[in-house]
């Protein structure tokens, strides 16, 4: 009897470690299957947006019946234009739909110059239509490597970004190529638009273009014929900055020189005042969905922001508060 | 008057008696084990092995395993796990029947942006941009970053040091344009008859290729 307690213990203990053996096989953390938090990339503490930190509040939203919107500019009126799929959309003031014009091919972008032409920019050309016709007229193609992604126009220029190309054409309203802005140049140092992903903005106020370069998180100004004058921006997950590698995604602009500008990755909407400094938020990352991009921005005639959501298709409506 | 046998010497019968007694114990050890095995794998629906990769039919399993996967054998069909369908939730590291994960992070860099501030290979509060270990995303330090020209940097994979967490593709998921995804390395996969990883996978991202075109490759 003496022997054959230790030898029952040790067998006890030898047959839990041949089970506890042929268990480890099975897989798992041991924390119910998670991981441990080490392995796991969370930015949700990012997300939360105090609504104190809001200084613009949303109103009522318009749908848009489009199955990709991808652009959007607000027109000369208190209506506005909105391009996706193979079409073009004009809304009234009140989001309705006025008109539906269809293009060539897939619009990315859209601008109305002030004087009634409305611009879409589709894979490798611009496409040009006068509101109240239904005549389209369709420009020369820029290239089998051109992807507009941005177009913006005055009486006598139209600037489209070339995400493609990683360039900014400027035209005239002919649609004659006068120039091209933004190219890498050995020469002169510079190293052009840094573009990682598809998402290069532009728009023109004053004589004077403005341009996202998203690869160094900032926006640039350029002069019409290419000269860069200033650059403001920087990384920073925190709200005054750029969050990522590559934003803000899209600009626009309002007439009192402030900017508004949209990011991805953490989808949030922002202004910034004429010199650049961070002004407040218009929405916050939690008011869009988690993978929310191509946050397209306009800024109508009451002052009001149009966001272009087009995981939600539709143009989100934002007024300042007070 | 005859010497009295020491009582401390073993003799012939003893130490049969102690083996017989040994082996009957580690037969009785090793049955229990097999049989709560067996127990379990019934319960699950499921079970399977690692040194069972070859098994080529369900029905025959010594386990009792009752697969709920399509019959395909070894040589017609392995894992692979879905970039489009992965949500970088961090269990490939931790699920994989192997000490070191199968699946590894895969780099294209025909797609990659080359940034200077990659959110795959940074913290996303990193207090600057440098390699020093507190600024890098991967918990073990398997991304190498080399200065291109300003401002490009390239990003490679060290696989041996890579755990298939997936750390690094959501922060490039999420900020840049997606050229970090995870793969299963068939140079390491038991190919398991049903993928422990693919079990726990809360996306359903794991399926079975074609073991002629055994990777789901980005940008091809």
């Amino acid at each position: 009897m003496k022997r054959v307690i230790p030898a029952l213990i040790l067998f006890l203990v030898l047959a839990m470690a041949y089970v506890l053996w042929l268990k480890r096989g099975t897989g798992g953390s041991g924390n119910n299957g998670r991981p441990p938090d080490a392995y796991v990339y969370d930015i949700e503490k990012y997300r939360a947006t105090p609504n104190a930190d809001l200084l613009f509040d949303e109103l009522a939203g318009f749908e848009v019946a489009l199955k990709e919107p991808r652009g959007i500019a607000a027109g000369p009126d208190k209506g506005l234009f909105v391009v996706g799929d193979a079409e073009l959309v004009r809304l009234d003031g009140e989001g309705r739909e006025a008109e539906r014009i269809a293009l060539k091919g897939a619009a990315n972008c859209v601008t109305s110059d002030g004087a009634g032409k409305v611009y879409a920019g589709l894979a490798d050309h611009i496409a040009v239509w006068s509101p109240g016709t239904t005549n389209v007229v369709h420009w020369g193609s820029l290239g089998e490597n051109a992807l507009l992604t941005s177009i913006s126009a005055d009486a006598g220029n139209v600037f489209a970004a070339d995400f493609g190309n990683r360039v900014i054409w400027r035209c005239d309203t002919q649609g004659r190529l006068l120039g091209a802005i933004g190219g890498k140049d050995a020469a002169s140092g510079s190293s052009g638009f840094i573009l990682p992903s598809p998402y290069f903005d532009l728009a023109i106020r004053d004589d004077r273009l403005w341009v996202v370069n998203p690869g160094r998180t900032r926006v640039e100004e350029y002069t019409f014929e290419g000269r860069m004058l200033s650059h403001w921006g920087r990384s920073s997950m925190r709200p005054e900055g750029f969050c990522g590698c590559c934003n803000p995604s899209h600009i626009a602009l309002f007439p009192d020189g402030r900017f508004v500008t949209s990011e991805k990755g953490l989808p949030r909407v922002k202004v910034y005042d004429a010199k650049g400094v961070f002004v407040g938020l218009v929405a916050g990352p939690d008011m869009f969905a988690e993978d929310a991009v191509g946050l397209d921005l306009a800024v109508d005639s009451r002052g009001r922001i149009l966001v272009l959501d087009p995981a939600r298709r539709m143009v989100r409506v934002f007024a300042a508060k007070g | 008057m005859d010497a009295k046998p020491n009582d401390a010497a073993p003799d012939r019968r003893d130490f049969l008696r102690t083996c017989a007694r040994w082996a009957a114990l580690a037969f009785i050890g090793w049955a229990g084990g097999r049989q709560l095995l067996r127990r379990r794998a019934r319960v699950s629906g499921s079970w399977c092995r690692a040194d069972c990769a070859d098994c080529a039919s369900a029905d025959g399993c010594g386990l009792g395993a009752a697969p709920r996967l399509p019959r395909v054998s070894r040589l017609d069909a392995v894992w692979q796990l879905d970039p489009a369908k992965c949500i970088q939730c961090g269990r490939c590291a931790t699920n994989c029947v192997l000490a070191q994960s199968a699946v590894k992070c895969f780099h294209t860099h025909a797609m990659c942006g080359y940034c200077k501030l990659c959110f795959g290979y940074f913290q996303p509060d990193a207090a600057e941009l440098s390699s020093a270990g507190e600024n890098q995303l991967c918990p073990t330090g398997a991304i190498r970053r080399k200065f291109i020209e300003d401002p490009y940097y390239e990003y490679t994979i060290d696989n041996d040091l890579c755990i298939g967490c997936g750390k690094c593709v959501k922060g490039c998921n999420t900020f840049g344009n997606g050229s970090l995804y995870l793969q299963v390395r068939h140079d390491l996969c038991l190919n398991c008859n049903e993928c422990s990883i693919a079990r726990n996978c809360p996306a359903d991202a794991f399926t079975r290729l074609p073991a002629d075109r055994p990777y789901m490759l980005k940008g091809s």
